[in-house]
């Protein structure tokens, strides 16, 4: 009968049941990152420049970049693999664990944030207007609420905070919903719809490709901040990319990816057709 | 773990109820549609005169051989640069113009189902083709056509599921548009899943029931 006291203990240290247990059950996602040596990554491709398919269907972009700054700070010959995912499902293949992060130009929000896990942002952004000049004429006091009126189509891009902003801000106008955001800015271009809602850096681009048929309104009507999200709970990872994050910018690589992807542009050329 | 939401969802059902009769105002529009071209190509196919079978004939396999989403971006997307389409009329022209390629051969199929010698008696009443065309060969060929008929209006009705990509805001889109803001996947997809189900069941039922109508002698 003595030796029953100690065995007793013994399982109740083995099961856990004698109180907290220290730290979650579920693995560590660092610790998987750095014995895998994959940071997987999910993106979805055609929000140019964060993230797009250049002539040789190479994925390329700001975030490609940001992920590979992400990778060296791992060290350990960590590498990005990442995963192309469509826009309306992404949170939930994160969840699915088919990658260990999200970044791909999300705004964070507290509605998103029911479902993932959002880091301190890495970009601020705003949404912006591209207008059909031949509905629109470019003249210098026009705003956004020039356009909510009935009868005016506003495009954006299915379950994006430009579809949030155009159904706040246009309430008057028809939203309509496209698959992606160049069929969105496609039907602006096309005249079917008078002008789309979309992130600033896009529509910046999107303007310069199609000078004749649209213009854009550039001043950034609402404030979103961009952010990479990881699994809800997953704060140790997380905790990692703040601070990663925040040596991103402290380091000036920031700035040198913005004057790249934002400034000078020198990827334009890479990612043109050959008949355009 | 799955938790439910369902509380998400009544606050949503009047968009879901005009999303549900968008689907089926475009699907009774490219059911009508779809059946005058598939009718109108079947009988071409079976007609004695060559270039308009052959032509009939190239109209069916190249539409059977390409995917529907294809042609609904070649319309919306590709013509639509030029000529200026609504996404319903775009949708409705895509759905019928495809579905009626199926029907074609519903259509032939059935008029080659009947005895060559039925139309032979027919002429040698002193009927001309068309009249015999349409009163004995065709109500024996509708009778048999019916059930892959209703078969085609079912998958039809699925299929204007993908008008969504040309931003038709039918029962898919709205459906995606919900999710997006809720993200409760499982529930508005089986609520949509089930008023799908609904009315495709409706449909053959509907079917089934014209069908013993129609043997009756």
């Amino acid at each position: 009968m003595r030796s029953t006291i100690p065995l007793i203990l013994l399982l109740v240290e083995l099961t856990g049941c004698g109180g907290p247990t220290p730290g979650a059950t579920r693995p560590s996602t660092l610790d998987r990152i750095l014995t895998t040596k994959v940071l997987r990554v999910g993106m979805n491709p055609g929000y140019a420049p964060f993230e797009m398919v250049d002539v040789h269907g190479n994925l390329i972009g700001f975030d490609v970049d940001v992920a590979r700054y992400v990778a060296d700070q791992l060290g350990n010959g960590v590498r990005v693999e990442i995963q192309k995912s469509d826009w309306d499902p992404i949170i939930a293949n994160l969840n699915a664990d088919k990658f260990d992060v999200i970044l791909s130009g999300m705004t964070r929000t507290p509605q998103r944030a029911l479902r993932c896990s959002f880091t301190d942002p890495y970009f601020e952004t705003g949404q912006a207007l591209l207008v059909n000049r031949a509905k629109w004429k470019p003249t210098p006091g026009l705003s956004v609420r020039d356009f909510d009126r009935t009868g005016v189509i506003v495009a954006t891009k299915l379950g994006t905070t430009g579809e949030i902003a155009a159904r706040k801000f246009f309430r008057k106008a028809t939203v309509k919903t496209m698959e992606t955001e160049s069929d969105a800015a496609l039907e602006v271009d096309a005249g079917r719809a008078d002008l789309m809602v979309y992130d600033q850096p896009y529509i910046a681009i999107r303007s310069q490709e199609a000078r004749e048929r649209t213009f854009a309104l550039l001043d950034p009507f609402t404030k979103e901040y961009l952010a990479m999200a990881v699994r809800r709970g997953d704060t140790e990872f997380r905790d990692w990319l703040n601070l990663t994050i925040f040596e991103l910018r402290a380091s000036g690589k920031w700035d040198s990816l913005y004057q790249n992807w934002f400034v000078k542009m020198p990827w334009l050329d890479q990612v043109k057709r050959p008949s355009s | 773990m799955v938790t439910w939401h369902w509380e998400q969802i009544p606050q949503y059902l009047p968009l879901i109820g005009a999303a549900t009769l968008r689907t089926l105002q475009i699907s009774v529009v490219s059911i009508a549609f779809g059946s005058l071209f598939g009718l109108l190509a079947g009988l071409l196919r079976v007609q004695p005169f060559r270039p308009l079978r052959i032509l009939a004939a190239s109209y069916v396999e190249l539409l059977r051989n390409i995917p529907l989403m294809l042609v609904l971006y070649l319309i919306y997307f590709g013509a639509g640069a030029f000529l200026p389409v609504s996404p319903f009329w775009a949708s409705v022209l895509g759905l019928s113009v495809f579905e009626g390629a199926y029907i074609a051969e519903i259509v032939r199929a059935g008029v080659e189902s009947v005895d060559r010698g039925q139309m032979e008696a027919a002429r040698s009443l002193g009927m001309n083709y068309l009249q015999s065309m349409r009163h004995v060969v065709m109500s024996q060929a509708a009778r048999r056509s019916l059930p892959p008929l209703t078969g085609q209006f079912v998958s039809l009705v699925k299929d204007s599921s993908l008008a969504s990509l040309v931003s038709y805001e039918e029962l898919m889109l709205v459906g995606r548009q919900i999710n997006s803001r809720i993200f409760s996947p499982f529930e508005v997809f089986l609520t949509i899943g089930g008023i799908y189900f609904v009315i495709c069941l409706a449909l053959s039922l509907l079917s089934r029931w014209q069908e013993g109508r129609l043997a009756r002698p």
